[in-house]
């Protein structure tokens, strides 16, 4: 359990679930990254353009279209590989022992699908990289 | 000799406590899926060790049974483990109660996952009353690491005491990470062994009033041993305004708030029954006690009493702590007299995502199809019961009446019927229906009762997230041979292209006037995507 005002990161693959804990975040250091692709599984949803502009305004945001990332950069599953890079900076944990970590789990399904989750983590990583400098 | 190494892992609460207890020497686990103690069984069942030597792990029909045969396994002298969610604790009730009159031989822990806040609950109980109400000691873990340390000591107590262990989870512990150090060597199991004392295993009135005797030494004895236990702490400070009194994971959400050390003194509780010197020590030099508990004030009323005198007490029931729902750490940082954090602003657009039956799933169809029947009666009433097709409450559906606990949907459509309610139906998931439904049905076969059983069979249980189901490919077999008219046990395909046929089967039966079973049958959405993904 994380005290309001306590978290440093919220990290999400949609926008609208970025916003909703988003008043846990150290209002001074805490980031929000998150894919920009909305999920619509309710009818009272809100507007996107009311969502993008909350997020917009929020200091130290880092969001993208997550999906579009891996399918152009892997394959859609990688979606998460491409938002653990866009978190790499945020961490704590040095990106190189990260990417380790994916070849460690990865590594027993061929090289193919670590260089592809690699190649994703590398993308999300450069967002990241572009944003916070 | 192999030297005993240490790994480090990352852990939920309940792996770490399941690593433990196979590290112990574990023989067996037996339990129901429940949230949140259902993945401390999952990870016995894929645990490289465990498979290697055969440690039982198949599911249970229900918590009653799993409790039932774990305690035959220590009959046996072998290490057994039962674990449920809190409310199983009432399925389990009878034998849990009467394992400490019959006591344990092989080491035996109890696992009570208690869900506050009813995060996927019916209610909040705290299984701490029942391991008191039983005279049986409890550990409650503070954090992973305890939870994997005390899987080892719990079955040192259970064998020493010969008393079986329960072992109190909460959902955030079970349900977080942490970094986990574990013997990389783990301890061979127990050898087949008798009981040294027989006469308490057979429960009539003669040796159990011998027994109940030696329960109440044992607890005594208990006692004195929890007072010294390591798991109890009590850690001075300079502060003595206010003693403060932490059980289990609250001590972690008190300490998190004090990163140097917290200037009360603080009694750290994780084993039962209470360390009544410790809390005496309190009293006696700190002006005033706080109590930190997660789930109910089960601390607090005991230090309170009725007549309240003495030092001040404060807690869930004095406001100082939300009287009702889990603890968080802002929760006891304005307990202990902390200012709130500063926090960002919170989101004013966010929209609730209240859980929906998935597309595609079974139980829809079933719902759709009896709403359109049941629309032709003046007065139905539909009993539900416990399982994603509980969803069936909500729009669109707003199809069923009651949901009470695991069976009741039947025996509650019998006792309407009873009282002389027309169309009386239950509908019931494949799950529940052999966790607690065939014993109801049987009552309802005995008497014809003219209610309609819809047992909505998805071939797994889906709520927890697809576990075997212990009736598949049983349950017309089941009902007729429990005694339901074979021409009443009827069977359909919940698919939308049925809905017609499934109206039709609905209505003939609910014009029946006696006990039918409609088993209406769809595989869970979820467990056909993975089994047509394993199949690739």
């Amino acid at each position: 359990m994380i005290a309001r005002g306590a978290a440093d990161l919220v990290v999400s693959l949609e926008p609208m679930e970025a916003l909703r804990y988003a008043g846990y975040l150290n209002p001074h250091t805490g980031w929000i990254v998150t894919n920009t692709v909305p999920f619509v599984n309710i009818t009272n949803y809100p507007e996107m353009s009311a969502v993008e502009a909350e997020l917009q305004q929020r200091p130290r945001v880092i969001a993208f279209d997550v999906d579009a990332a891996a399918k152009e950069i892997a394959s859609p599953r990688s979606s998460n590989m491409v938002l653990l890079g866009a978190c790499a900076p945020i961490l704590g944990i040095a990106p190189d022992l990260l990417a380790d970590g994916i070849r460690r789990v990865f590594g027993a399904k061929g090289q193919a699908i670590v260089d592809a989750n690699i190649k994703a983590f590398n993308h999300g990583l450069a967002v990241a990289q572009s944003v916070i400098k | 000799m192999p030297t005993m190494g240490h790994i480090k892992q990352l852990l939920l609460g309940d792996e770490a406590l399941a690593l433990g207890a196979i590290n112990a020497g574990l023989s067996g686990v037996y339990a129901y899926p429940g949230t949140p103690s259902t993945e401390i069984t999952e990870y016995i069942q894929s645990n490289a060790v465990a498979r290697s030597r055969g440690i039982h792990s198949h599911w249970s029909s229900n918590e009653k049974t799993a409790m039932e045969e774990a305690l035959g396994m220590s009959f046996c002298g072998k290490r057994a483990m039962v674990c449920m969610k809190h409310v199983g604790m009432n399925v389990c009730a009878d034998p849990f109660v009467n394992s400490a009159m019959t006591g344990t031989n092989g080491g035996l822990i109890v696992v009570a996952a208690d869900d506050p806040s009813m995060h996927s609950s019916q209610n909040e109980q705290d299984s701490r009353f029942y391991a008191e109400f039983a005279f049986i000691p409890t550990f409650e873990p503070s954090n992973q690491q305890e939870a994997y340390d005390m899987a080892a000591a719990a079955f040192e107590l259970s064998e020493r005491r010969q008393m079986p262990v329960m072992m109190r989870m909460v959902t955030r512990l079970c349900h977080s990470r942490a970094v986990v150090a574990g013997d990389d060597t783990p301890a061979p199991e127990r050898a087949l062994s008798y009981p040294e004392h027989t006469r308490q295993w057979v429960l009539m009135p003669g040796n159990s009033k011998v027994r109940y005797k030696e329960v109440l030494r044992i607890w005594d004895e208990l006692r004195r041993e929890s007072e010294a236990s390591p798991y109890n702490k009590y850690i001075d400070a300079p502060d003595h305004s206010m003693g403060i009194i932490a059980s289990g994971i609250a001590y972690n959400y008190l300490m998190e708030n004090f990163p140097d050390g917290c200037p009360f003194p603080v009694l750290k509780i994780t084993q039962y029954p209470l360390p009544h010197s410790l809390i005496q020590r309190m009293a006696r030099e700190c002006k005033s006690i706080l109590v930190v508990e997660e789930g109910q004030p089960f601390i607090e009323e005991r230090l309170r009493g009725i007549i309240d005198h003495g030092t001040p007490v404060k807690g869930r029931l004095s406001g100082e702590l939300p009287r009702t729902g889990e603890l968080s750490p802002d929760a006891v940082r304005a307990a202990v007299g902390l200012p709130a954090l500063d926090c960002a602003t919170a989101s004013e657009i966010v929209a609730p995502r209240p859980p929906a039956l998935c597309q595609g799933c079974g139980h829809r169809d079933v719902y759709h199809a009896l709403n359109d029947v049941l629309a032709q009666y003046p007065s139905p009433k539909v009993f539900g019961d416990i399982g994603c097709y509980t969803l069936g409450w909500l729009a669109p559906f707003n199809a069923i009446d009651s949901v009470v606990d695991m069976g009741a949907s039947i025996t509650m459509a019998k006792g309407a019927a009873d009282a002389g309610q027309h169309p009386s139906v239950a509908v019931i998931g494949d799950s529940t229906f052999t966790h607690s439904g065939m014993t109801g049905l049987l009552d309802a076969i005995n008497e014809n009762s003219p209610i309609t059983v819809i047992i909505s069979d998805n071939l797994t249980t889906g709520m927890t997230g697809g576990q075997d189901s212990q009736g598949t490919g049983k349950l017309e077999d089941i009902c007729r041979g429990l005694g339901a008219a074979p021409e009443h046990v009827r069977t359909i395909d919940s698919l939308p292209r049925n809905h017609d046929d499934m109206m039709r089967m609905f209505k003939e039966e609910i014009d029946y006037p006696g006990l039918s079973v409609i088993v209406s049958r769809r595989e869970c959405i979820q467990t056909a995507r993975r089994h047509a993904a394993a199949k690739k």
